[in-house]
């Protein structure tokens, strides 16, 4: 059917809105470059040489973004962080938006009791202290990727699952949920097929709200050496580390936070942008 | 000397290509009532609001409104303040977001008053008052310190109708001042909005889409259509014998309470299609604790073919009876009996089939269909859940021969329920409901939003489908023009009782409940 084409014009929208189409391809050069950069480079992100530390960034003399405080390259070390703070804040984002638009989705869509002790369990794990719990996980089991991936999307899904649930109540009261019981329509086709794509608008606009508050969170572990360990690295514990060097090698603080920073921005004006492109209200014709 | 002296009145906004308004000219002498119909994007409310000065930033205006000497149009925002409330004046249509619900009315009165520095303010509360015993608001004294949510909606309207006259002004616009309230309370409104305005000779500028209303409170009318004036002269003149065919046909749309009842379709047998045996609906009500009743028990049956209407004022209860029967409400008591089957209370405890039979159109076509959802797969749902095997090219060719059957083009179907009139997007509604072929059609206020042509266009519509497939309708509204118009029988409710049950004719020409004749007795007629 002409019909079940799918999303024809939100891609035609998202081509036809210039500010979206650059952060795209801005992010995207970032994250091409943050992986051909990190394997064609001829330094490692590990590779300690005493002898070359602290040095200026310099075209002809190999490092281009210079050296840290133990000599390493800082070029490499940057996309690296970039590859890391990309995959958390995705894979974090992506796990408290299941979880928090199913949870919210179904806790107000059923309402009652349901919705109540659904409810109070989220406002009891929001009662817990989250860096003791983030701790005690770091030291229980071994520090890992994934553990921050838990630990982060953890914390995260709380706010997104009062949001949508919110939203889910205010939805459920319109006339087309009605609609659709009286044609018939199950419970969970009407939350995934009438609710969910309306909710559509509102959780993409927390989703740039929550990529960044991510990125710093990580950067806020990392900090708190409970987050990205050396020699691995994330932008967050590398801007970390560049104030602390702030006088003696300014380099290492200007170009991870630069890379920080457009990613950021880019971010910000993407979720903006598909935000006008989600809601079929604003699209135009 | 007129007035109001509108010329070459042009209203444009930049992201549409044709103007809201086109060179509009008109005047109005001081203490005359004219009156303006059109339907919705006429651009009626639009001149309204220019009159005032009260366009928004993004609308080009061009030609002139003189009001008495002032000129508004481009008038600096200070010399339109001085205008404001002085020499003209607003009544809104919404009487319930017209007033700041954070401040109580007297003050909102007193704020008129003090704004425009016209009287003393020792003796401005004194002045409130009374202007509120004015508009016979019962009781002004202790209204004076109620909050709007305080007041019943006919009661915030005298309270807006007391804000636009507090300061004399020579000239009131009233944007379709009644069209939110119930017909015995827009009575009311009207009747004092008429005194009022002989005591104090203040100019009237009335616009709805009631051609009735008009031609009881105007004198001169003007017609528009698409931005356009189309039509101007007396009420007698342009009722009697109207030229533009605009105006004929809005005429001919206006469902009149004096008009011949309808043929009932065929009353050969006498199947009974629903049958509700002491249906009650009670609510628990939160904040006084216990429950609040707003249906007592109801009996009712429907046979097949025939139409059934349920009129009543706001919180008759009749939206709630239509909602029990219909499954959506979870509180019910009785039973309901469809097709000779005893229906569960909740319509998803209901089996599949039944589901099917029973289908329902709602009050705002817009809010009825899903935002995020194209009118093709807004038809297409019932299918997909009543056949889910079927192939799409059998529901293409379903779809396109509902949409046909309903009056639309078959090039909507990739469109978004924004993007559509209100007219088409109830179509969309009706051919949502139709497509599973129900035996019985539940229509709850589905013709209220709509305009005149429209509504008489949607009510052609369900005559046809009634006829073809022998449908039975429940007709839920407020509109005793509707009802006489295309029902069979009428059950008349009041505060959540039926006080009066009949067919067309008895309830029309027999009444015999006090309230229905005071229900009868309040809807606006053609005068000419």
């Amino acid at each position: 059917m002409k019909t079940s084409s799918g999303n024809r014009r939100p891609r035609y929208a998202i081509l036809g809105n210039r500010l979206v189409v650059v952060c795209l391809l801005a992010l995207l050069a970032i994250a091409v470059l943050s992986i051909v950069g990190t394997i064609a480079s001829p330094y490692s992100v590990e590779e300690i040489s005493f002898d070359q530390n602290f040095e200026g960034p310099s075209l002809g003399g190999g490092h281009w973004f210079g050296t840290d405080d133990l000599g390493r390259d800082l070029f490499v070390r940057t996309l690296k962080g970039t590859q890391i703070t990309f995959l958390i804040a995705i894979v974090a984002t992506m796990v408290s938006l299941v979880i928090g638009v199913t949870y919210g989705a179904i806790a107000g869509y059923f309402g009652g009791k349901i919705d109540a002790i659904m409810m109070r369990a989220v406002d009891a794990l929001y009662a817990m202290p989250f860096i003791f719990f983030v701790i005690l996980l770091m030291v229980v089991f071994e520090r890992s990727l994934t553990l921050m991936f838990i630990a982060i999307g953890a914390i995260n899904w709380l706010d997104t699952a009062r949001i949508v649930r919110g939203q889910t109540i205010s939805l459920k009261q319109r006339a087309f949920v009605d609609a659709a019981r009286m044609v018939g329509v199950s419970n969970f086709a009407i939350i995934a097929r009438h609710i969910a794509p309306n909710l559509l608008g509102i959780v993409i606009v927390y989703v740039t709200l929550t990529i960044p508050q991510i990125i710093l969170f990580e950067s806020f572990l990392s900090f708190l050496g409970l987050g990205v360990q050396e020699p691995q690295t994330s932008l967050g514990a590398l801007v970390s580390e560049g104030v602390s060097r702030m006088e003696r090698a300014p380099w290492m603080l200007l170009f991870p936070a630069s890379f920080l920073a457009v990613m950021l921005l880019c971010l910000n004006f993407l979720g903006d942008g598909l935000r006008d492109v989600f809601d079929p209200k604003s699209a135009k014709a | 000397m007129s007035l109001l002296t509108v010329s070459g009145l042009t209203i444009s906004y930049p992201d549409s290509e044709e103007p809201a308004v086109r060179d509009l000219s008109f005047a109005i002498a001081s203490a005359e009532s004219v009156g303006i119909v059109g339907e919705s994007g006429a651009g009626k409310s639009q001149t309204a609001l220019a009159i005032l000065g009260l366009l928004p930033g993004n609308a080009k205006v061009n030609g002139s409104i003189m009001l008495a000497d002032t000129e508004i149009v481009r008038a600096s925002p200070r010399a339109l303040r001085k205008v404001r409330a002085h020499k003209v004046s607003m009544i809104f249509q919404d009487p319930a977001t017209a007033l700041n619900p954070y401040m109580k009315v007297g003050h909102q009165l007193k704020a008129v008053l003090l704004e425009h520095g016209l009287v003393a303010p020792g003796k401005a509360k004194q002045i409130c008052i009374e202007m509120l015993e004015r508009v016979q608001l019962p009781d002004p004294q202790r209204q004076y310190h109620a909050y709007p949510h305080q007041l019943s909606g006919g009661m915030r309207q005298r309270v807006l109708i007391a804000a636009a006259l507090i300061g004399e002004p020579d000239l009131i616009v009233a944007d379709e001042p009644t069209t939110a309230l119930d017909v015995t309370v827009q009575a009311q409104i009207l009747t004092l909005l008429a005194q009022l305005r002989r005591e104090s000779n203040t100019a009237l500028l009335l616009i709805t889409h009631d051609l009735a209303v008009i031609s009881q409170n105007c004198e001169r009318l003007l017609v528009m259509d698409q931005g356009c004036l189309v039509e101007e002269g007396s009420c007698k003149e342009v009722f009697g014998h109207p030229a533009h065919p605009h105006t004929i046909r809005l005429l001919a749309s206006v469902s009149r309470i004096d008009a011949e009842a309808p043929q009932r379709l065929s009353a050969q047998d006498t199947q009974t299609v629903l049958d509700v045996k002491q249906l009650g609906v009670s609510f628990r009500d939160r904040r006084r604790g216990g429950r609040f009743v707003a249906v007592q028990p109801v009996d009712l049956s429907i046979e097949a073919g025939e139409s059934l209407a349920i009129v009543g004022e706001s919180g008759s209860g009749k939206t709630s009876l239509a909602r029990a029967i219909a499954g959506l409400l979870a509180e019910t008591s009785g039973s309901v009996t469809f097709l000779g089957e005893p229906l569960p209370g909740h319509v998803a405890r209901r089996s599949k089939a039944v589901r099917r039979q029973l289908q329902m159109v709602f009050q705002e076509p817009l809010s009825s269909l899903n935002p995020a959802m194209r009118v093709g797969e807004i038809v297409a749902e019932p299918l997909k859940v009543h056949s889910p095997a079927e192939s799409t090219d059998v529901r293409t060719k379903r779809v396109s021969e509902m949409l046909a059957r309903v009056g639309l083009a078959w090039n909507l179907v990739d469109r978004y329920p924004h993007e559509l009139s209100g007219g088409q997007a109830q179509r969309v509604a009706i051919a949502r409901a139709l497509m599973l072929k129900p035996g019985l059609l539940i229509c709850d206020e589905a013709l209220s939003a709509l305009d005149g042509t429209v509504r008489s266009e949607i009510i052609a519509l369900l005559k046809a489908e009634q006829q073809k497939s022998r449908l039975s309708l429940m007709i839920i509204t407020h509109d005793l023009g509707v009802v006489r118009e295309m029902c069979d029988r009428v059950i008349v409710m009041h505060e959540g009782r039926v006080c009066e049950q009949g067919s067309n004719e008895e309830i029309f020409s027999r009444a015999q409940h006090p309230y229905t004749k005071a229900l009868l007795a309040a809807v606006p007629v053609m005068v000419c």
